[in-house]
């Protein structure tokens, strides 16, 4: 009897604890989404699209009747932006480092604008290889095979008295394939004053409090004004045995539009770890009556053909 | 001009040079001897007055011949004393608890009300907070502070405290006038103290007399029983999930009391037939058990040593206890073991000395230590017998954080000149914090390796020191008008780095009519202490951290006006506003979690500035057959955190997330007879914001990450959730026994089983391709039976 008496006031507990019930959201209108990371040198490129409620399980709506004007330097380039298809805009305008750019879309009785300055592209300089060869057996013994690891070093020269934004992506291209694409490498960088993971993360992904991606992001916060040693490591990819291969290395210069964007974008993706526990992200967005942004960058790029 | 000033001095000191005696003395219960904190000592000729402190002492000066004092206090009959007012002389008052003059028990809660020259400050009866019905039957202290206007829980069933826009960290909660930390069991859904305990309960949610500092919104000062000094007492409390019990009297007769309670709960217990159940589809060599528990235990000796000295020494503890064991074999070759431990909690201690160095100087001394701590410990240890060695793994794993203070604090009541009660005093406080440490142990013996591993990780103590000294005068300039004036210096030392504060304060009286007046009072509050936090409920995870070389002290402004009306002896109204501003408050960055570290804090939070400001209305009969309160808040909060690189929202204003519109509270007592009474509530609030995707959108990162589509935040706190209301029920049956009362209680949480949200989320469902919104309720209808026997 008292065993039943325990087992009933328990599950009673149990069926109190915890209830979930369907709960009616208010449907919102959805926003125009503009967004546009045109980069110095090359033709400037505009993506519209709507966003979605949540509940709503739809494709995502692209806008491909939206009447585009663009502005450099407080000027408005004559001719529209065409339309691709696809919410996706071309023109023939090729923004450069330095220039003040506005961006207007018009769908209906909607417009959203936005405007950034395109950075400069950052100075490189030293930049070398060095390359740690290993020589392995086949594993029928029949042959031996020699496996390379570069590490690559260069300098960063941060402008003094400005806010600046990095990224260093880094990607691998087969020469000899011509329809091969350009692959993405991860790599790492350990340095404190660029990367200083926080520990739960770390614990989280089992690693060490050094960055690993193959896209990373910061500000000058730590280096301002100053010629900083950057250092690239532990690179991944098979095609470290082959020949005819290139490494790129991408240095850009973001605007500071940017970088919040993409960073929170990336915020967004580490809060999902921690669910519960993490405060919920807001994506900064500068288009003004909508959701998106214009920043722009500007690159470096470094080359090493193995 | 010249003259002008004279007939200024002369009326501000002209009642300084009439003759003047002092009466000074002690109320106190006469049944228990319990010294009684608030009781009114008026003089009706004079119409000066004044109430006993903290430790049921009064002082007042009078001028002319004689005097009536008339003594009250809220439930005990009003004595009235013809004196002569020549010389000084001590006058000892014991009130008795019993009358049937309704009117009479009210004189003293009407002038208190109506006279004091605090703003912004309400008393709540015990016995108001042992009849509210309230989760669990488990009387809650801070639960019924959470019905009072201007204070708002932190969601359904917990006891965080968010007073006049105020974050939960904001909020000093005294005992016996030491500091608390974790003032929660069970993730808040309980406070940590004991109703047994309890003699008085007094919250200040802004005009903050100078004696108060270190938090900005508000101080729940409680008052622990000293024991009765003539016989022993005692009672026991048996309910749903807890046990209580409590004894007090004498150790040398109206010389050295005691007083003792102690409560457990026993959810541990109640877990086993589930546990039970769970096992029988286990392996027979698999064991596993598993609890939780809490615990809180309240001590105090009490002793006289004359009319003019006494020694008081009071000690808290509680700790609530997560457990688990599991146990796996495979017959005699393999042994796995594993335990999880967690306990967290307080240890507060404190002695205290009160001495009169004269009829008008009245000095208190103490010392006290306040602990909390979080301790966390896994291990887990494997044998096994491969037929010719044992082989052992042990691995163990500890998390610690915590804090220590040691204060001492010198404060004087002193009472120049009747219309003068003058404080000032002192206090050094050290603390010691231990953010957080873990340390990992791997032991590994075998035939083929010896591995012996030890490592530490985390952040060494922190030490700060806090100073304080303040004066207050409460000066009665005239029939018609009051101050309360003072000065409150701080000092925080961190790091090297020392922060002072000077923090001025006001508030005052003017008496419209007898039972009618308007107060008015402005207080400026500083805080050097931060709670990582990241949800509405408590975890034991949450850590206190000192400010810092970086992170800067919190301050308010808070400027308080009311009118406050006692309708025909029987009800006390009030309607009060209040507008509080407040500076470098901390809010954590997108994506910040500090689940389990603290490491690197700084560096994830923003410092920002808010305010908040509303209209609270109050209705509060306490005497006669039907008993309670209607509260009423209106108030808005907001946050802007615009600082450069410390901006949210992008530098817009947004909702405090404990930013509620409308806050309603009814509580009612009515004593149908000796043998029954009922009690009800009902809440009911806006509800909290929380931030909400409610869009999503393309990024256009080409792949760059990996959510090709984003959840889309227009800004924090930008969703409400749905309304919150709710209603209690309880059913009080007393019986006298043979040795005391029993009473029989049943409450009922959730009369209408209102399906209240903890939490929004959005839901998935992959099999049918479709998202919804869902909301979490956690308690439903509630219904618990307690048993109480007091002797």
């Amino acid at each position: 009897m008292k065993r039943i008496f325990f087992i009933i006031i328990g599950a009673l507990l149990l069926w109190g604890c915890e209830k979930t019930i369907e709960f009616d959201g208010e449907m919102t209108k959805p926003y125009i989404v503009m967004i546009s990371q045109p980069e110095a040198d090359s033709v400037w490129m505009v993506d519209l699209s709507y966003s979605r409620f949540l509940l709503l399980s739809q494709e995502i709506k692209t806008i491909d009747d939206a009447t585009v004007t663009m502005e450099v330097n407080g000027s408005i380039v004559s001719g529209s932006a065409q339309s691709l298809g696809d919410g996706l805009y071309n023109t023939h305008i090729v923004p450069q480092s330095g220039d003040t750019l506005t961006l207007r879309a018009r769908v209906g009785d909607e417009e959203v604008v936005a405007g950034c300055r395109m950075p400069f592209s950052p100075t490189i300089t030293d930049f070398h290889a060095e390359y740690d060869t290993s020589y392995y057996e086949n594993w029928d013994g029949s042959s031996t095979y020699a496996e390379c690891t570069p590490r690559y070093h260069f300098k960063l020269h941060d402008k003094a008295g400005e806010k600046n934004y990095y990224r260093i992506r880094m990607f691998f291209k087969d020469d000899d394939c011509e329809d091969c694409e350009i692959e993405n490498l991860y790599f790492s960088i350990e340095d404190p004053l660029i990367y200083d993971e926080d520990v739960v993360v770390v614990i989280l992904n089992e690693g060490e409090n050094y960055f690993y991606g193959h896209s990373l992001m910061f500000s000058d916060e730590r280096i301002d004004g100053t010629t900083h040693n950057i250092a690239i490591d532990n690179i991944s990819q098979s095609f470290l045995t082959r020949s005819n291969n290139t490494v790129i290395i991408e240095v850009s210069a973001l605007s500071r539009e940017l970088y919040l964007y993409l960073s929170s974008l990336e915020a967004a993706e580490n809060g999902d770890d921690l669910g519960f526990f993490s405060e919920p992200v807001q994506i900064i967005c500068n288009v003004k009556g909508g959701i998106g942004v214009l920043g722009g960058m500007s690159t470096t790029t470094l080359t090493d053909k193995l | 001009m010249k003259k002008i000033c004279i007939i200024v001095l002369m009326c501000l000191f002209g009642t300084a040079l009439q003759a003047q005696g002092s009466v000074w003395g002690t109320v106190t219960d006469a049944q228990t001897g319990e010294t009684l904190i608030g009781a009114t000592v008026f003089d009706t000729l004079s119409k000066k007055g004044t109430s006993t402190n903290q430790q049921g002492r009064y002082t007042l000066t009078l001028n002319g011949d004689t005097a009536v004092l008339r003594v009250s206090f809220v439930g005990c009959q009003t004595q009235y004393f013809a004196i002569s007012t020549h010389g000084n002389q001590r006058l000892d008052v014991q009130l008795n608890g019993s009358t049937t003059l309704a009117e009479v028990k009210i004189v003293g809660q009407r002038v208190e009300h109506v006279e004091s020259s605090q703003a912004s400050q309400v008393e709540i009866p015990v016995e108001m907070i042992r009849n509210v019905p309230v989760l669990f039957g488990e009387t809650d202290v801070v639960k019924v502070v959470q019905l009072l206007p201007g204070v708002q829980n932190g969601g359904e069933g917990t006891s965080g405290m968010y007073v006049r826009g105020g974050g939960p960290d904001e909020n000093l909660f005294l005992l016996d006038g030491v500091p608390m930390y974790n003032v929660n069991h069970l993730g808040g859904f309980f406070s940590a103290f004991n109703s047994d305990a309890v003699k008085n309960i007094t919250l200040y949610k802004g005009s903050f007399p100078a004696h108060f500092g270190s938090r900005l919104s508000s101080v729940l000062d409680i008052a622990t029983n000293n024991g009765n000094d003539k016989e022993f007492h005692g009672g026991l409390n048996v309910g749903l999930i807890s046990a209580k019990c409590y004894f007090e009297g004498p150790i040398v007769k109206e010389k050295t009391t005691f007083s003792i309670s102690a409560r457990r709960t026993y959810f541990d217990l109640l877990l086993q037939p589930v546990l039970a159940i769970a096992m029988a589809s286990l392996d027979e060599d698999e064991k596993v058990n598993a609890g939780y528990y809490f615990y809180d235990l309240n001590a105090k000796v009490t002793h006289k040593f004359n009319d003019r000295s006494r020694l008081y020494g009071s000690f808290y503890m509680g700790d609530d206890a997560v457990y688990a064991k599991y146990r796996f074999g495979y017959g005699y070759n393999e042994q796995d073991n594993m335990k999880l431990r967690y306990n967290w909690g307080n240890i507060v201690g404190c002695l205290r000395w009160n001495y009169e160095l004269s009829p008008k100087l009245f000095m208190n001394v103490t010392g006290a230590y306040t602990r909390y701590r979080n301790d966390l410990s896994l291990t887990e240890e494997s044998k096994w017998y491969d037929g010719n060695d044992i082989s052992l793994f042990s691995a163990g794993m500890t998390f610690n954080s915590g804090i220590h203070d040691i204060s001492g604090r010198v404060d004087f009541d002193y009472a120049p000149d009747p219309d003068h009660a003058v404080k000032f005093g002192g206090q050094y406080m050290f603390h010691i914090f231990t953010p957080e440490t873990s340390s990992m142990k791997v032991e590994e013996h075998d035939s083929w390796d010896e591995i012996d591993t030890n490592f530490v990780l985390g952040q060494s103590k922190v030490f700060a020191h806090e100073v304080m000294a303040f004066i207050e005068d409460d000066w009665r300039i005239n029939d018609r008008f009051k101050v309360n004036g003072g000065l409150n210096l701080t000092g925080f030392g961190v790091q090297g780095k020392f922060y002072p504060s000077v923090q001025p304060r006001l508030s005052g009286r003017v008496l419209i009519a007898d039972n009618l007046s308007a107060k008015v009072g402005y207080a400026y509050m500083t805080q050097y202490l931060h709670l990582l936090s990241n949800s509405n409920i408590s975890l034991p995870t949450d850590l206190w951290v000192p400010v810092t070389a970086n992170i800067k002290p919190m301050t308010s402004q808070q400027v308080a006006a009311g009118f406050f009306y006692n309708l025909k002896n029987i009800v006390n109204l009030s309607v009060e506003g209040y507008y509080k501003y407040m500076n470098n408050l901390l809010e954590y960055k997108d994506g910040a979690s500090f689940f389990g570290s603290s490491t690197d804090w700084e560096n994830k939070v923003c410092m920002g500035r808010g305010w908040s400001y509303g209209v609270e209305f109050l209705a509060q009969k306490n005497f006669g057959k039907l008993t309670g309160w209607i509260g009423y808040t209106w108030s808005h909060t907001d946050r802007l955190f615009d600082r450069e690189g410390q901006m949210l929202n992008n530098g817009k204003v947004f909702p405090a997330k404990y930013d509620r519109r409308h806050d309603i509270s009814i509580v009612a007592t009515y004593k149908f007879s000796e043998r029954f009474d009922a009690s009800a509530t009902w809440v009911f609030s806006t509800g909290n914001a929380a931030t909400l995707a409610l869009q999503e959108f393309d990024p256009g990162t080409g792949g760059d990450y990996y959510n090709y589509i984003v959840p889309y935040v227009e800004s924090r706190n930008n969703f409400r959730m749905p309304n919150y209301h709710r209603m209690d029920l309880s059913l009080n049956w007393h019986k006298n026994l043979k040795h005391g009362k029993r009473t029989l209680s049943l409450s009922i949480y959730n009369v209408y089983n209102r399906q209240n949200p903890y939490l929004v989320y959005e839901s998935y469902d992959y099999s049918y391709n479709n998202a919804s919104l869902k909301q979490l309720s956690i308690f439903p209808i509630l219904p618990s039976l307690s048993y109480s026997w007091r002797f």
